[in-house]
């Protein structure tokens, strides 16, 4: 019979659902110890060896977390423009190598032993470089993450005056939460008769304010973005 | 009563504007390359700061004071001169690049201006660094390992701007070495992420290479981090030139908050077993009890 070792770990609380769906085993589960392997395994726990896992307590290091890979494939060769090479130079190992100026490509195109070395970055728009990072070249930069720190955008809320802001954080990785505020008069009577509704971001906008799109009133489908004057809140202004 | 408890709420709502108000997110000055105290800076070198979003640059003067080694109290010293900079909006660099080579040997101190944010007048703090020369010029491609391993945690700090905790996700990067003919210690570290490996990342980091054997610390929004994660990165030197890019990279999988610490039930043998015999006797006996009291009752 299997050696059954018990153990801890993390896992996210959205995951107790499906632990929890049969209800009558779960009180199996309570009463025997030595049901508990059978019921985690029937239930969605998994039994896998822990130490193969990229997350867990059990990290020697003391840390929550670990790598769980190191080494990526090799990438599929890409120019700066993005458009893949017509005519793929010789790797270093092949019989013969054909010395050709070196791209960001992952390959060693001029011969000389080394993968995309001695590759300029390539100046953006704006401030900030693209860099040659396994075989493709980076993204531009952008002024924050998020959200300019310290700036603020208007979201709206269920309840009272249904006027609310949010904060970026000090980092700009993100907004804070949406605390109320007094609705300024020109939206006053909008907040009154439509509450939280499409009117009232409709309002914010037309009336100079960095809004919550809340409402998708673009419809482009995203409800995380904001619309309205943004310069001074928006990462891309 | 009710004009009392309108006027009280009115308070409420807002003091937090109030509170607000109180500076956060300034355009401070965080580090410098040279960094301060650097020594053998190759004679060609390109000097920057780094400022913290969302900084603006209206032309402030950078201020060099060059003193060699070789004066005395007879000697009149140089006096300082007023650099303008070329400011990078997207990374918040301050360059500047001199008209001539540094003087090898000689002592720099450059003092570097305090800059305004993009949103509103107050300035950030401005820094003061000081560097002695080398004898070199800086001419070659730095070189980098790359990154070797990666742990993570979630933090939780007090926000200045927000004036609540956030949460984030905290990564530490152990790096490999990383060498320039300029030195090591004039490397800037340039980190990037993405989803994938080999797939197009966003840089999100650039300081001061960490010294040798010293993790770096990347800290994303739970957002921009959960799930798998990789992690990728080059050093540029003095002059902008960076590392080549077959460095290695790291990937992990995070779990946002909130967490449960549940129990877990793992086989010390590598085999899989579904059900037990002690489990299918567990369960029997559970079974008889339960029909037993059923029938007693």
């Amino acid at each position: 019979m299997a050696n059954i070792v018990p153990s801890c770990y993390r896992r996210p609380v959205g995951h107790l659902a499906s632990v929890l769906r049969p209800g009558p085993l779960v009180a199996v589960v309570l009463l025997a110890p030595g049901v508990l392997a059978s019921a985690c395994s029937r239930t969605g726990f998994e039994t896998s060896d822990v130490s193969t896992r990229s997350v867990g307590p059990e990290a020697r290091d003391g840390s929550l977390g670990r790598a769980d890979s190191s080494a990526p494939p090799p990438p599929e060769p890409t120019a700066p423009d993005g458009a893949t090479p017509s005519a793929p130079p010789a790797t270093p190992t092949a019989p013969t190598c054909s010395p050709v100026p070196e791209t960001c490509n992952g390959l060693d195109d001029d011969c000389n032993g080394h993968v995309d070395d001695a590759i300029a970055p390539v100046p953006c728009n704006g401030g900030g470089n693209r860099y040659c990072v396994s075989g493709r070249f980076t993204t531009c930069p952008d002024r924050c993450d998020a959200c300019v720190p310290g700036s603020e955008r208007v979201c709206f809320h269920s309840y009272c005056t249904y006027w609310a802001v949010q904060a970026c954080t000090a980092d700009g990785k993100s907004f804070g939460a949406c605390r109320e505020r007094l609705v300024p008069a020109e939206c006053a009577s909008v907040a009154d008769r439509y509450r939280e509704s499409p009117e009232l971001e409709r309002c914010c906008i037309d009336n100079g304010y960095c809004c919550h799109d809340q409402f998708d009133l673009d419809q482009d489908g995203n409800r995380d973005e904001m619309l309205g004057t943004c310069d001074e809140v928006s990462c891309h202004p | 009563m009710p004009s009392v408890t309108r006027a009280l709420a009115l308070l409420v709502l807002v003091a937090p504007r109030v509170a607000g108000a109180a500076p956060c997110g300034a355009p401070d000055f965080l580090t410098s390359l040279p960094r301060d105290g650097a020594t053998g800076v190759p004679i060609n070198a390109v000097v920057t700061a780094h400022y913290a979003s969302p900084a603006t640059y209206g032309g402030e003067s950078v201020t060099v004071e060059h003193e060699s080694p070789d004066a005395n109290a007879d000697t009149p010293r140089e006096p300082p001169r007023d650099f303008t900079g070329v400011f990078d909006a997207n990374e918040g660099l301050l360059s500047v690049t001199f008209d001539e080579p540094l003087v090898g040997g000689d002592e720099y101190t450059v003092t570097w201006p305090r800059l305004h944010a993009s949103d509103h007048a107050a300035k950030g703090k401005g820094g003061k660094v000081a560097f002695r020369v080398g004898s070199e010029s800086d001419t070659q491609f730095p070189s980098f390992g790359g990154v070797s391993g990666v742990t993570w945690d979630v933090v939780r700090e007090r926000d200045d701007c927000t004036n609540s905790l956030e949460d984030r996700f905290a990564f530490d990067l152990t790096l490999l070495s990383a060498s320039d003919d300029g030195g090591r210690d004039s490397l800037e570290l340039v980190v990037f992420q993405s989803r994938a490996p080999g797939v197009q990342g966003d840089e999100v980091l650039h300081v001061p290479i960490p010294a040798k054997g010293d993790p770096v610390r990347v800290e994303r929004a739970l957002d921009d981090a959960s799930g798998q994660v990789c992690f990728s990165a080059v050093v540029r030197d003095l002059l902008g030139l960076p590392s080549a890019g077959d460095s290695r990279a790291v990937c992990t999988t995070t779990v946002p908050p909130p967490f449960f610490y549940g129990c877990r039930v793992a086989r010390a043998t590598p085999t899989r077993l579904e059900a037990g015999p002690l489990t299918v006797l567990l369960l029997l006996s559970v079974a008889l009890v339960a029909r037993r009291r059923r029938e007693a009752s």
